[in-house]
């Protein structure tokens, strides 16, 4: 075949790259993962219904804070994801960037409302747990204050999505942000060693045996694995409603459309 | 198996006098994350009935016009 313009022909890793491509695009994504939507919603409940029965019923009261401590078997859950829904969004945002992904934003713009939401509801739970126990709704101390600066920066990444919707770069701004803003993150996670802060250091970590019993650990840990299944199945469900809006005027997704008014 | 902490469902309420802080955690909780599931759940739904509709609409404009050269974008 003539090579008229001096075009190269493409090398093996570029027809890979191109084939890779075609396997996380939005109609791919939404074949593969909206079964899931559905055993994770089950699984999800399940791990969060016998946690929350077991940590509010069964578990034994904290020998300082008496039953007040039950509120971490929401605090701990929430804050955790609301830290790991943010270096989520960082890395989408990346590959995004990077590679022009676009199910990558789509799954950030899902994600972000839960991760404000999420970082809301340890601020707010934190604060009134902290009523009993220090005395005080809030303190400026540098794990609260990282905090509430995470949750600035999800409402910012949220009205980046929203402001660039109907325009030619959507989606990049708020992929900026998302990256930027996780330098807050090592702040929220190391606060407790570097500053004399008012919040407890970690219990959990990867190295030494948790500083907690076992029947208060293992409620805890049924509602942090629940807790991270509910995010799984609504990040799914709600990238694909975006899916379906995105792409409304491809042939499958009006084949679906038509499926779901038989 | 194990046993249940409080002995009757009026300390279950009370959480020894912390009661207040512990349940209005789990309300606003429960509260905020059901509300945001059936609001993700409704803005499905209404966008298959946006999209019904105009799926509808556009068969109706490709029924009245008899030219079979009329090509709808896809």
């Amino acid at each position: 075949m003539p090579n008229l313009n001096n075009v190269s022909s493409p090398s093996l890793w570029q027809r890979i790259w191109q084939v890779f491509l075609t396997t996380v695009g939005t109609k791919e994504f939404f074949r593969i993962f909206a079964p899931w939507v559905k055993w994770l919603a089950i699984l999800a409940g399940l791990c969060l219904l016998i946690g929350s029965v077991w940590g509010l019923a069964f578990a034994p009261p904290d020998y300082l804070q008496g039953n007040s401590y039950r509120i971490i078997f929401i605090h701990v859950p929430a804050a955790s994801l609301a830290i790991s829904i943010y270096f989520a969004l960082a890395v989408l945002g990346v590959i995004y960037l990077v590679w022009k992904i676009k199910t990558a934003s789509l799954v950030a713009q899902a994600l972000a409302p839960m991760g404000f939401l999420l970082c809301v509801i340890s601020l707010l739970t934190g604060s009134i747990w902290a009523k009993p126990t220090w005395g005080t709704y809030w303190v400026w101390d540098a794990r609260l204050t990282s905090m509430l600066i995470l949750a600035f920066l999800y409402a910012g990444v949220m009205a980046l999505f929203a402001a660039f919707e109907h325009t030619a770069n959507r989606g990049k701004a708020a992929a900026i942000l998302s990256i930027v803003g996780a330098v807050n993150l090592p702040i929220i996670k190391y606060s407790v060693q570097w500053w004399n802060t008012l919040h407890q250091g970690s219990t959990f970590t990867l190295t030494a045996a948790p500083k907690m019993s076992a029947d208060m650990w293992l409620p805890l840990l049924l509602m942090i694995i629940g807790s991270y299944l509910l995010v799984a199945t609504l990040a799914i469900y709600r990238t694909n409603t975006l899916i379906l809006y995105r792409d409304q005027g491809k042939a499958w997704v009006k084949e679906y459309v038509r499926g779901q008014n038989k | 198996m194990m046993q249940p902490y409080f002995y009757s469902v009026s300390e279950f309420i009370a959480m020894g006098e912390h009661g207040v802080f512990v349940w209005s955690c789990w309300a606003i909780t429960v509260g905020m994350m059901l509300i945001f599931i059936i609001y993700s759940r409704r803005q499905r739904q209404a966008l298959i009935k946006q999209l019904t509709i105009q799926q509808a609409r556009q068969a109706q404009r490709a029924a009245k016009t008899p030219n079979p050269a009329t090509k709808q974008s896809s």
